[in-house]
This record gives structure tokens, C-alpha cells and sequence, in this order.
């Protein structure tokens, strides 16, 4: 089973490359500044297809008839209302676009529209550079600057200069703490259990919420929401990992993309990016967990806390609970060592 | 009986989305033996990017457990075995990848030709996008649409019995290559035809040189016969060779294999058809579960007939699905602790996230068996409904331990089994330990004595034999003696209560004669002919169980109460 990484990093080269599937157009060019949510290209998610039997349709006798009657060819773009067939005589009756359509075959007396629709943006995600177009797929983008990755998010994008007026990794973000000094940025808080946080972060314009945790009866709401949400260590009362602390706490009024649109399909995370002037390496990937590694405990009495690992067991050893599994020892800050299962664990990097 | 084998050492690779799994096999005293096993995730995804990477890993254990070489200098495979040891004489595969590749189907009739192609596409992994058929009731301009949408990999063309319905054939074929030819020409899925094959030759001109055409028997060459092994060798073929595109190492893999890798759908299916006819039981219900990361594919037979359902396990693979399906009030039904609905429902979106963590703490454990006992219910509810299945009386349940490994006592394994599954009659619990039953049906296609040499060895264990004991008294009264006569000539009785699990004490593979006595109104004859001279029964891990809880199970809707019963159920248990 593998150890998923989750880089929180000061300064690192994040590349990502945004694909789309199905028929659509890159918008951008190489080297173009973006937004976070600015839309990098555009794709149709669903065709649609309308068949018009031009000889049914003006009751013509044959197909030679249908075909003169005909008034467009393939490739032609059409709006509503634009005439396709007419008949010949006094009594003419004609056939005319239904919708914006494209027209892509003529077969026989059959005229094939392929139906206009509103394609869906590809956002960039994070406040980048255009470094390549792969044509007719995808658009990457680049940026240098801290990394920060998440476990949920709520499928949404925005960037703001990050506040927070928390503490200690303990604190719970209430809705007595969000101020109407918050408005338009992205506010860092601790375990969130009332839904009147999210209401209250939509009243004041807040652009974003980067949460140690949530309480998951607020998953629905936090999908629902208008504004982005990231959640760094899970669901429940979880504490914010002491490096992720850290390093927002140092960047806070900076400008940061909180990018939460991830498919975790594909092993994408949501992130936090905070651009900054500076060149970097890309951040390892494909880790391997082993002696010396930084981890985080993601489940258990010592969820959220970091450790690093001192040993990795070669056979399975039964829990209190009578599960068995493979583990490592990890040893703490205060030099406490416990036995954590393998799968209990997230490699920081 | 050596010189009737003339494959020595087989090495089956047991291969899906998560885990490849290698089984070296090697003849010991004359007979097939397991001799070892060995596991590594699979690497076709980041940052590997080849499932050669995974395979390799695995071999490198196999290695170091037997000693064997089975890798050369240039890393390939030793085919066939040397005398010095190493090397293997057949490689088998079976895998899972489900809706890796996707399929239309398209017939005529739903009785006839869209029948038989249901139960073409129930025992594949393909990813079954949409079926067309002579009364869709959808306009040309939808069914173009589906077609243009789906994109799919290949389109299964079928219908007409033999010199049957040419005409409305030919439509068919006509409706499709008019749909495919507005795709991309790089996107022109396979196409297979195997319906009326008088007409094979005039599809064959139809589709000319558009696209790549397989003919095949024809699935269902008269009303009330049907055909559907060609048709389905057919599929597998064009499968792997799809799957050899998308999947990067997948061709070195099956290039090794002596036929054509089978999915676990295919191999589960001619198991539990084995299993069956292996039964000493007169026309023997058989019910496998195969539970994995990848998959949840159950199997059963009634009569000799076969059905089959094979679903993703949401869990591992779409946590959005899982969650939008799950109803958090089954989990919370089954809890045998007190925990509240908060700490239920942050538990299970935390293993959306991290679905391979391991609950470390009794709490944990709860809900996580709970999390299980629904899993395994849906899923059994599912294959009843998607394939009609009715049957309540089996006897033999086979179910994959691989997934379960973590759970050291049997029990856990026994008793989510009798919650869910629920069977009446006298049934065998069997655990497949290592998940070998799908490796076993891919290495039977050319290997027919090592499946059947390996399942007289250990490698399926009986769990428990089960007695479901029908009766109409009330809770808590006693409903039957029992009394255990040991090979020694000691005796025991126990007494048997209405809605209880009761474990009798005998040890995993004790034979005992018990003698039942009922108490009240309960019909002997539910345990077969000649019951008062006894019967002879063989324990499982879990011994010997009675199970006297009304079908369905019916839970206190008061919480303490429920709880109280959960717990005194798995006391009984010795959990």
C-alpha cells in the first residue's frame, strides 16, 4: 500500500498540467500571466445532435429533390433561424435552424447539426505562467513559491492575500472571530463545526477558507458553498500540522491561490500555492516511506501530530483492538515512540 | 500421475488497479502445492508509470521467500523451468481494471439477442455505456449523440437466429457504422458481429476497411439456445488488446502468459460453476463473494445456473460515489458500541480521504466492521436484484479473506456473513485465505488438474458449518438440544435459544456426531432425512454454529436494546 506525500514546502517549482477531455479550445498562449480562477481553455462536456430528414420534412419525393432543396454545406455554422432547405414551387415550405448549430454531414436527404453548447472553463487554479499549449488537450502552467497540500476541498479556486488570527493549532474557528476585516481575503482557521462560519464567510465577501478541519455534517454545505474551502488534515477535531502552521502563518498577507478543484482519481490534492520571486526545484514525488522521513499521523489517538520514522517493521503486529498490521515506529518532538500502523501514515515533504 | 502433468510450476499473477498478486504453484509429492505468495501495489499510475515496475517488486519477494530465480539477467521471465530450479513452465493472468474499457451493445429484441448480451457484458469488466436495440425508443439523433458521447472501445453486434431477421440485422449494423463514422477516425471503436452469420458476409462488406472487424459464432443461433463462449473469447482477445494500449506494461505481462489473460468475473464464474459441481450435494446452491479493492464481483448457482454481478467497490475507487450511496443509519444500526452519529459520520468521511488506514482503537474497529457489514449487504442486495437471484438456502458460502486479512479472529469474518448474507438451510462457511479462486479459473483454462488438486489442499478453509434453525417461538425460549457425542465417547449438550448465535465447542477440523432433540414446535426434517440417527459434522475455524434469528434479522429499534443484542450476538461468538 502506498504512502501518499503531501508537500508542505517553503519554496518549490509547482508545475500542473490542466487537461480536457472531449472536443475544446486553449485560450491562452505561452508565457501569459494568469489568475487562479481565470479560465485557461474551454471544453463541451456533452454533445448534442439533431438529424433533419429534409425529404420528410418538406414531403419531397427523392432524394435528388432533397439534395437541390438543400441551401448549406458542411461546415457551415449556423444561428437559429438561418434557412437549411427549402422547397421549390408556390407552396415553398422551408426547414430552418432550431439552435446555433454546426453543420458536420449531409447523407442521402439527412442533414446532421452538431448543436451549439456553453462549454466549461479549465481555470488555471493558481496565479501562474503559461509554459506550454499541448493543442487540442491542455494548457501547463508554472509557478515558484510555497506549496502547501490539502485532503479536501470543495472543488473551487480563488486567490487573496491570507489573514488568520489564530494562535495555536488547537483553536476552533468560530463565527465570532471571522471580522469584517476579513473581507476579500483568505482566512486561515482552525477546526470549523458551525455552519454559520460558512454563512458568515459568504456575508463578508470572504474570498476563501483554508481549515485545519471540519466537522463532516458541514460537508454539504462547504460542497455547496460559493467560496473555496480547504480542509488540511481531514474531518473532526484535527489540529493543523505544526509545519503547515507555520508556514502560513509566515506568508499571511501574502497573496496566495487556494486551488480546491482536485480529481482524486488521479491523485490530485488541493493546494495552497503563495507565488513568490524566486526559482526553485520541483518537489520530490513517488516518496517511499523509510527511516528518517518526516510523517503525519492521519488516523487514531494521535491524528495530526508529525513524527519521524525510526523503523519499519518487517511483519505484522497485532493492535490492542486485535487488528493486525505492518508498522513504524515514529518518534515525536519530545522523543515519545509510539507504533503507528503504515497506512495510518502521510509523508511531509 | 507425474506423467499426466505436464506443466510442473505455474505462477499465477493476479493483477488490478491497487495490488499485484503472484501464486508460484509446484508439483509436491506428485500433487499441486501453493508453495508461496508475494504482493506489491501496482504501478501503472504516477510516478511509475508501468505495471512492470509492481510485477518486478512482487517477483523480487517471491524470490526471496523460495529461493527460486524466476527473472533472468535481462529480466525476463525463466519459461519453461530449468533444472536447476528456476524459471516457471506456465504463466497464468487474471485481472480486474474493470471499465478500463467500454462497450455498446446493440441487438434486437430484449427477450432474445439484448438478453444474451446482458449476460455477455454481466461477466466482463467492461464498462457497459449504452444498448441499442430494434425498439429504442430514442430518436437516431440520441443514439448518435450516446454513440459520439460515450466514445466507446468496441461495440457488440448481435441478434437474428441463424437465417433469422436479415433484414432488421443489417439495419442494426447500418444505425451503427452511421454513428461511428461521425467520430474521429482515431477514435473508430472494435467492432464485433456475432449474430446471424448467414449475413456475416455482407457486414463484413458494410464495414469494409472503416474500422477492425471480428465475426463470431453467432450468441444466440436459435430462440431457446444460446452461445455465448466464441463470442465472449472474442471479447477477451480484443480486450487485452485494448487494454495493452491504455495500460502501460500490461502487454509484457500478457505476453507471458501461455493464453489469454481472463478477468476475474470470467475466472470467479467457472470457479463457483466448479465449486458447484464438486459439491457433494445433489444440485448445490454455491454462493462466492470476491471482495477487493478494485471490485465486489459475487457469484452464485442455483440449480446448476449461474449468475453473476460485478460492481466497483466504491470505497477504494470513487469516495464521492461511496458517500452519496451510503446511508450512515446502516452503519449506525449494526454498531456494537455507543457512539454517536457525529463521530460515526466524521469517521467515514475521514476514510473517503484515507480509505487503507487502519482503525487502531476499539471505537475505530466498530464502526469500521459496521462500515463492512454494509458494504457486503448492498452488495449482496445488488447481485439479487441485478440478476434475479432468489436463493436463500446455500450450501457452500466461498468468501475471498484477502480483504479481511487484518481481522485476525475468524469470527469477525463468520459473523458479518451470517448478518448479511443471512442463510437458511445447513450451509459450509469457506474462507479463500489468500484470494486464490480467480487465479485458479484463468490457470484451469489450460491447466484443469491444478484447480481441483490446490481446493483439496488448504487452500480453501471451512469457516463454519452453519445451522439455521426455523422456528416461530418467542425471543430467548428454547427451541432445540443439542447433543454432541466427541469421537471419544464423551457427550455435551447444549441448548439452543430462539433469536441467538450459539457456538458449539468443537475445534477446527473435529469430527462430532450431533443428535438434536427439538423443544417446542420445530420441524427435524429442516435438517435433512434420517436426522435422529444423528449427523456427522466437521468444525471450521469457528466450529460448528447455530443461528436461530428470524429472516430477516430483526434489530431493537431502541439503541441500548440493539447494542445489548449485537454484543451478546458476538459474545457468542467469542468476540
Amino acid at each position: 500500500m502506498e504512502t501518499l506525500t503531501y508537500h508542505t514546502l517553503g519554496l518549490a517549482k509547482i508545475q500542473r498540467t490542466r487537461i480536457f477531455p472531449g472536443r475544446g479550445d486553449v485560450l491562452v498562449r505561452v508565457g501569459q500571466k494568469v489568475d487562479a480562477s481565470e479560465p485557461i481553455a474551454q471544453f463541451i462536456p456533452e454533445e448534442k445532435f439533431s438529424i433533419l430528414n429534409i425529404r420528410k420534412e418538406l414531403n419531397l419525393k427523392n432524394i435528388e429533390d432533397s439534395r437541390r432543396a438543400i441551401n448549406i454545406k458542411i461546415g457551415d455554422k449556423l444561428k437559429k433561424g438561418d434557412l437549411i432547405a427549402q422547397s421549390a414551387g408556390t407552396f415553398s415550405k422551408s426547414v430552418n435552424a432550431q439552435f446555433d448549430s454546426e453543420v458536420i454531414n449531409i447523407i442521402g436527404s439527412q442533414v446532421i447539426l452538431r448543436l451549439s453548447q456553453n462549454p466549461k472553463p479549465i481555470i488555471a487554479g493558481f496565479e501562474s505562467i503559461v509554459t506550454e499549449i499541448l493543442p487540442f488537450r491542455g494548457v501547463v502552467v508554472e509557478t515558484n513559491g510555497a506549496l502547501i497540500q490539502g485532503v479536501w476541498g470543495n472543488q473551487k479556486a480563488i486567490s487573496g492575500p491570507i489573514i488568520s488570527n489564530m494562535n495555536d493549532v488547537f483553536e476552533e474557528l468560530t463565527p465570532d472571530k471571522i471580522d469584517v476585516t476579513f473581507r476579500g481575503s483568505i482566512v486561515f482557521g482552525g477546526y470549523c463545526s458551525a455552519i454559520e462560519v460558512l454563512k458568515a464567510a459568504i456575508d463578508l465577501n470572504i474570498k476563501g477558507l483554508i481549515l485545519s478541519s471540519m466537522s463532516a455534517s458541514l460537508a454539504t454545505a462547504a460542497m455547496n458553498c460559493g467560496i473555496p474551502i480547504i480542509l488540511l488534515e481531514g474531518f473532526g477535531p484535527l489540529p493543523v500540522n505544526e509545519r503547515a502552521f507555520e508556514l502560513i502563518k509566515t506568508n499571511e498577507t501574502k497573496v496566495a491561490s487556494i486551488n480546491a478543484i482536485y480529481d482524486v482519481k488521479k491523485f490530485e490534492k488541493p493546494e495552497i500555492i503563495i507565488q513568490l520571486p524566486v526559482e526553485a526545484n520541483s518537489p520530490s514525488e513517488g516518496l517511499e516511506l523509510k527511516t528518517g522521513l518526516v510523517v503525519r499521523i492521519n488516523s487514531g489517538q494521535y491524528q495530526g501530530r508529525a513524527a519521524i520514522v525510526r523503523k519499519i517493521n518487517d511483519t505484522k503486529s497485532k493492535l490492542p483492538n486485535g487488528v493486525r498490521s505492518t508498522c513504524a515506529i515514529v518518534e515525536f518532538n519530545d522523543e515519545d515512540l509510539v507504533s503507528i500502523p503504515l497506512a495510518n501514515l502521510d509523508i511531509l515533504e | 500421475m507425474s506423467e499426466l502433468i505436464e506443466t510442473s510450476s505455474v505462477l499465477g499473477i493476479k493483477i488490478d488497479t491497487h495490488t499485484t498478486k503472484l501464486f508460484l504453484f509446484d508439483i509436491v509429492n506428485g500433487k499441486y502445492h501453493l508453495l508461496a505468495t508475494s504482493e506489491s501495489d501496482s504501478t501503472h499510475k504516477e510516478p511509475y508509470n508501468d505495471l512492470r515496475e509492481g510485477l518486478f517488486k512482487a517477483i523480487d519477494q517471491l524470490q526471496r521467500i523460495t529461493g527460486r530465480f524466476l527473472l533472468d539477467n535481462e529480466m525476463n521471465l525463466i519459461i519453461p523451468s530449468q533444472t536447476d530450479g528456476n524459471g516457471v513452465d506456465q504463466i497464468a493472468i487474471s485481472f480486474g481494471f474493470l471499465d478500463s474499457v467500454s462497450i455498446i451493445t446493440a441487438g434486437l429484441l430484449d427477450s432474445v439477442s439484448i438478453e444474451s448480451l446482458s449476460k455477455i457484458t454481466q461477466s466482463t469488466h467492461f464498462k457497459h455505456v449504452d444498448q441499442i436495440s430494434l425498439n429504442d425508443s430514442r430518436k437516431m439523433d440520441e443514439i448518435l449523440t450516446s454513440v459520439i458521447n460515450n466514445n466507446p472501445d468496441m461495440i457488440l453486434i448481435s441478434g437474428g437466429t441463424e437465417n433469422g431477421a436479415n433484414k432488421s440485422v443489417l439495419r442494426m449494423v447500418e444505425i451503427i457504422l452511421f454513428c461511428i463514422k461521425h467520430l474521429p477516425k482515431e477514435k473508430f471503436p472494435e467492432l464485433i458481429y456475432a449474430g446471424n452469420s448467414s449475413i456475416s458476409n455482407k457486414v463484413q462488406e458494410m464495414v469494409s476497411n472503416l474500422t477492425n472487424l471480428t465475426i463470431s459464432e453467432n450468441i444466440r443461433p436459435a430462440i431457446e439456445n444460446e452461445n455465448l463462449r466464441p463470442a465472449l473469447n472474442s471479447l477477451n482477445e480484443i480486450n487485452n488488446q485494448i487494454l495493452q494500449k491504455k495500460i502501460p506494461g500490461f502487454e509484457f505481462i500478457t505476453s507471458v502468459a501461455r493464453s489469454t489473460p481472463v478477468p476475474y468475473s470470467q475466472s470467479i464464474g467457472t470457479m463457483t460453476n466448479f465449486l458447484s459441481k464438486l459439491s457433494s450435494e445433489k444440485n448445490s446452491n454455491i454462493l462466492v463473494i470476491d471482495l477487493n479493492q478494485e471490485t465486489i464481483i459475487i457469484a452464485g448457482t442455483n440449480q446448476g445456473n449461474l449468475k453473476l454481478n460485478v460492481e466497483k467497490n466504491f470505497f477504494h475507487n470513487d469516495p464521492d460515489k461511496y458517500l452519496a450511496e451510503t446511508n450512515i443509519k446502516n452503519i449506525v444500526k449494526w454498531l456494537y458500541k455507543e457512539i454517536d452519529f457525529e463521530e460515526v459520520n466524521n469517521y467515514l468521511w475521514a476514510k473517503s480521504i484515507r480509505p487503507d488506514t487502519i482503525p487502531v482503537d476499539d471505537k475505530a474497529l466498530a464502526i469500521e466492521l459496521s462500515m463492512l457489514n454494509a458494504l457486503v449487504r448492498r452488495s449482496f442486495q445488488n447481485f439479487q436484484r441485478e440478476s434475479g437471484f432468489s436463493q436463500e438456502n446455500f450450501n457452500q458460502i466461498v468468501i475471498n479473506g484477502d480483504y479481511f486479512s487484518k481481522y485476525e479472529n475468524p469470527s469477525e469474518l463468520t459473523l458479518i456473513l451470517l448478518d448479511t448474507i443471512q442463510p437458511k438451510g445447513i450451509t459450509n462457511l469457506f474462507l479463500d485465505q489468500h484470494g486464490i479462486l480467480p487465479i485458479l479459473g484463468s490457470i484451469a483454462v489450460d491447466n484443469p488438474l491444478l484447480p481441483i488438486q490446490i481446493l483439496e489442499g488448504q487452500a480453501i478453509t471451512l469457516l463454519a458449518k452453519v445451522f439455521y434453525v426455523q422456528s416461530k417461538a418467542k425471543y430467548d425460549t428454547p427451541i432445540l438440544k443439542i447433543k454432541i457425542e466427541y469421537k471419544d465417547g464423551t457427550f455435551l449438550e447444549e441448548q439452543i435459544l430462539k433469536e441467538s448465535i450459539t457456538k458449539l465447542p468443537v475445534t477446527p477440523g473435529q469430527f462430532v456426531k450431533i443428535f438434536f432433540e427439538p423443544m417446542g414446535n420445530i420441524h427435524l426434517s429442516q435438517f435433512g432425512k434420517n436426522i435422529e440417527k444423528g449427523l456427522i459434522v466437521q468444525g471450521g475455524l469457528c466450529g460448528v454454529i447455530f443461528d436461530t434469528r428470524t429472516r430477516p434479522i430483526q434489530l431493537p429499534k431502541k439503541s441500548a436494546e440493539r447494542i445489548e443484542l449485537i454484543k451478546k450476538w458476538r459474545k457468542n461468538m467469542d468476540l
